[in-house]
């Protein structure tokens, strides 16, 4: 209802009262609520103020009183009292609880004392102990900056030693080193003058070989008389007469013509005469005409009294691959070859009658079928089963020359009288000689048959065939000059060193000694048991013409004495198969053998 | 040292070429003759005096063998003296030995007058000398030298002459530094060169060797050499 003043009576009346009514409420409320707040007032005040006079607070709002009030006065004086002795139960109560707060507060403010004492005595010992604490990190610090700084110092020290000790090994090394350096320097200065002495030595032995023979060569010229009976006047033989002069003791022996008969007791002797002979010789033509006068014409030095008979064996060696045809010692008799079908020379010394292997001479296209040493003992002439014969020189093993032209295998290369010069034959029917220097064959000579071994002397070449014949060609003739019938095939040849007889080995199984001035045969050797080999079966004479000696087809060397014409002795047990080839080295000490399953023997 | 005098090395070089089986024109007869002793006791310098005419400034120790020649006229025959000077020191002569003694003529011994453990090994080098000698004709002879140092002397000439005695050796004493100290070196070598030439020997109181054939030069006969 919306309360307006307007002109209306009743209304207006009405909601005066209305509002005068709940001015009323209102107001009463407000009252009632302020006298309630009037009183808790003074009951607040009472209650402060214990001594205190209690006043009642006038506070009275002029309204309209309130019965409330007035009664809640009335009450209020006993209320009073009984607030103020409540209020001073209050205070008693109070001072008590304050003496005992305050005995407690001292207490408490002793033990606080007592706390902060404590607490500044720990402040103290703290103090100090951070002090210490700073002290002594300090010398912590400065004993670390020690420690570092000798550890720096002996690291510093430890560098040095180890670059010493690095030094010292090093110098150690170098040291080591320069002394084996040293050593070796030595060796090889000792070696050299090993050397220079050995030349020396060997110069000084030739200056007085030199000498020895320009004396004796003025002596011979000197004609001293001298007791000897006179000979059968050959002019030869007063050569001889001449040439022993020097050898006094020679002029006791009566010696007789050579080989007039078989028997060889003058033997030593002529030997001896042969030396001077030999020697002197520088102006005999040996060769033909192709070789000039001043190509070395090398002295046949006979260098053996009298072959030993050998009989025991002194070395055996397994000395090739496959079977040995060849064997042959140097003139000088410390070395013997041997070549075989595995294609290779091999040289072994025979110092003190041991083999030693020497040197392997390669090179060879064929298996080696026969050897020969030139007179000088530098060069080997080998003969091959490929058509070729080669050359080698013995000092570095190398091939010198390699002669081909044969259209068959070559089975013998023998050197003539000069290095120069050498001779070969070939199952191609030719018997070819060659010029060494060019390696050229200067001369093809048709023999007619296979041609089984060669043999040269000074001016004849003798070759021995398969159609059992051996054949003489002179260098100065076309043609043959001679033919020898044998019984067999003839599978060997070799002449002796005095170039006077020539021992051929025939498929007869006959050894067969022939003149060669008189063109026979001079005598037959058989014996039991020796059967030829093969067809290329060596036989060969002793240096001093005592002895014939020939391997077997059994593996037993047969040796025959050509002065009785018997056999001398038989070597058996050692080869266990046919013995291809035997040589007698030229100082007559030491025979080899060699034989089908790759053995050579040496005896001695 | 090797480029004053000719040196082994050089003189075997040049020789090795000759062809082997050709015999070099002899021109004059060689004496080889060695020089043994202990190391230190003045070889290299009597025989660099004896061939050079003057003592070599500068030496080391030889290693294996010098060589060293001369040349003189004896009785007008042109005589080269071929001197080996040996190494005495063990270890550089230790293959060498039997070369030196291989065909040489004479031997001469020296010792060190100022060292008297040089005069005490001499028998051993006479033992080696007789080991390695087959004939007892060699002629040998004792030379001490470094007389010149006469303050320094420990082996006394009675003393020597009486070791000399004993091996039928003359004793000369002698300095390759003064030469015409006592002895001349130069005469040494060339009285020993005189008696190898004539063949007489040196002691005079040798029994006298038997009548040789006038032809051997050297007293080896030649016909043994072939066998």
């Amino acid at each position: 209802m919306a309360e307006r003043g307007a002109a209306g009576g009743p209304w207006k009346r009405h909601v005066l009262r209305q509002l005068q009514r709940r001015d009323r409420r209102t107001a009463q409320t407000y009252n009632k609520l302020l006298e309630k707040s009037f009183m808790l007032g003074a009951r607040k005040l009472r209650a402060e103020s214990l001594a205190l006079r209690m006043e009642l607070p006038a506070r009275s709002v002029p309204e309209e009183p309130a019965d409330s009030v007035g009664g809640e006065v009335l009450d209020s004086a006993q209320m009073l009292e009984c607030l103020k002795r409540s209020y001073e139960e209050h205070i008693v109560e109070l001072q008590r609880i304050n003496e005992e707060l305050t005995c407690e507060m001292m207490e408490r403010n002793t033990i606080l004392k007592a706390k902060k004492t404590a607490l500044a005595e720990q402040s103290n010992r703290l103090a100090s102990v951070s002090g210490q604490f700073f002290e002594m990190e300090a010398t912590r610090r400065q004993l670390k900056d020690q420690v570092e700084e000798l550890s720096r110092k002996n690291a510093a020290v430890k560098a040095e030693c180890d670059a010493l000790r690095e030094r010292y090994r090093r110098q150690d090394l170098e040291f080591r080193w320069a002394a084996e350096r040293g050593l070796e320097l030595l060796k090889s200065i000792m070696r050299m003058k090993v050397e220079a002495a050995e030349h020396r030595n060997e110069k000084n032995e030739r200056v007085k070989q030199g000498r020895l023979s320009k004396e004796l060569k003025k002596a011979t010229r000197k004609p001293v008389d001298i007791g000897i009976e006179p000979e059968e006047g050959k002019e030869e033989e007063q050569k001889m007469a001449r040439t022993a002069v020097p050898k006094p003791e020679s002029r006791e022996k009566p010696w007789r013509r050579p080989f007039r008969s078989a028997s060889a007791t003058s033997m030593t002797l002529t030997r001896y005469v042969d030396v001077f002979k030999g020697m002197f010789d520088f102006r005999l033509k040996r060769g033909n005409s192709v070789s000039s006068p001043s190509e070395d014409h090398y002295c046949r030095l006979p260098s053996c009294v009298a072959a030993c008979l050998p009989s025991v064996v002194s070395d055996t060696k397994e000395a090739h691959l496959s079977e040995i045809n060849a064997v042959k010692f140097s003139p000088s008799s410390n070395m013997v070859a041997t070549g075989g079908t595995d294609r290779l020379v091999r040289l072994w010394s025979v110092a003190g009658g041991r083999l030693e292997h020497m040197q392997m001479l390669e090179g060879a296209t064929g298996g080696i079928t026969s050897l020969d040493f030139d007179p000088s003992g530098y060069h080997l002439l080998g003969a091959s089963y490929n058509n070729v014969a080669q050359l080698w020189k013995i000092g570095d093993g190398k091939c010198r020359e390699i002669l081909t032209g044969h259209a068959d295998k070559v089975t013998a290369a023998k050197f003539r009288s000069t290095r120069h010069q050498a001779v070969t034959g070939s199952r191609d029917r030719t018997v070819k000689e060659w010029d060494l220097c060019k390696g050229a064959c200067s001369r093809t000579i048709n023999v007619f048959s296979y041609c089984n071994d060669i043999a040269c002397c000074d001016t004849v070449i003798i070759s021995g065939h398969h159609d059992k014949t051996i054949r003489f060609w002179d260098s100065r003739e076309p043609g043959c000059t001679q033919v020898i019938p044998e019984e067999g095939k003839v599978t060997s040849l070799s002449i002796s060193a005095d170039q006077l007889h020539l021992l051929s080995c025939s498929r007869d199984n006959a050894l067969k000694v022939i003149d060669l001035r008189m063109h026979n045969v001079r005598q037959v050797f058989r014996a039991e048991g020796f059967k030829c080999g093969s067809d290329w079966t060596k036989a060969v004479f002793s240096p001093d013409k005592s002895y014939a000696l020939v391997g077997s087809a059994d593996g037993t060397l047969f040796l025959w004495n050509i002065e009785t014409g018997h056999l001398e002795s038989s070597l058996a047990a050692v080869h266990g198969s046919s013995v291809n080839a035997v040589a007698w080295s030229p100082s007559g000490l030491y025979i080899g053998s060699v034989d089908q399953c790759r053995k050579l023997v040496l005896w001695t | 040292m090797a480029t004053e005098v000719e040196s082994s090395l050089e003189l075997s070089l040049s020789t090795s070429g000759t062809e082997p089986g050709t015999l070099p024109p002899p021109r004059s007869r060689i004496f080889k003759i060695i020089v043994i002793g202990d190391s230190n006791v003045g070889k290299t310098c009597l025989t660099f005096r004896f061939c050079a005419g003057r003592f070599p400034t500068r030496t080391e120790a030889t290693i294996g063998v010098d060589f060293r020649e001369r040349a003189v006229a004896i009785d007008g025959e042109r005589i080269k003296i071929q001197l080996w000077d040996t190494a005495g020191q063990e270890r550089f002569r230790k293959s060498m030995v039997q070369h030196y003694y291989r065909n040489v003529h004479a031997v001469v011994f020296v010792y060190d007058m100022t060292n008297i453990a040089s005069f005490h090994s001499l028998p051993l080098w006479i033992e080696e000398c007789k080991q390695h000698l087959f004939t007892n004709d060699i002629p040998r002879i004792l030379v001490g030298n470094k007389c010149d140092l006469r303050s320094a002397i420990q082996v006394p000439t009675d003393m020597a002459q009486k070791f000399a005695d004993t091996h039928s050796m003359p004793l000369f004493e002698t300095s390759a530094k003064n030469p015409d100290d006592n002895d001349h070196v130069e005469a040494i070598f060339m009285t020993l060169a005189h008696k190898l030439k004539s063949h007489k020997p040196l002691m005079l109181n040798q029994p006298p060797n038997h009548s040789t054939v006038q032809l051997e030069a050297e007293p080896k006969p030649t016909m043994t050499c072939w066998c």
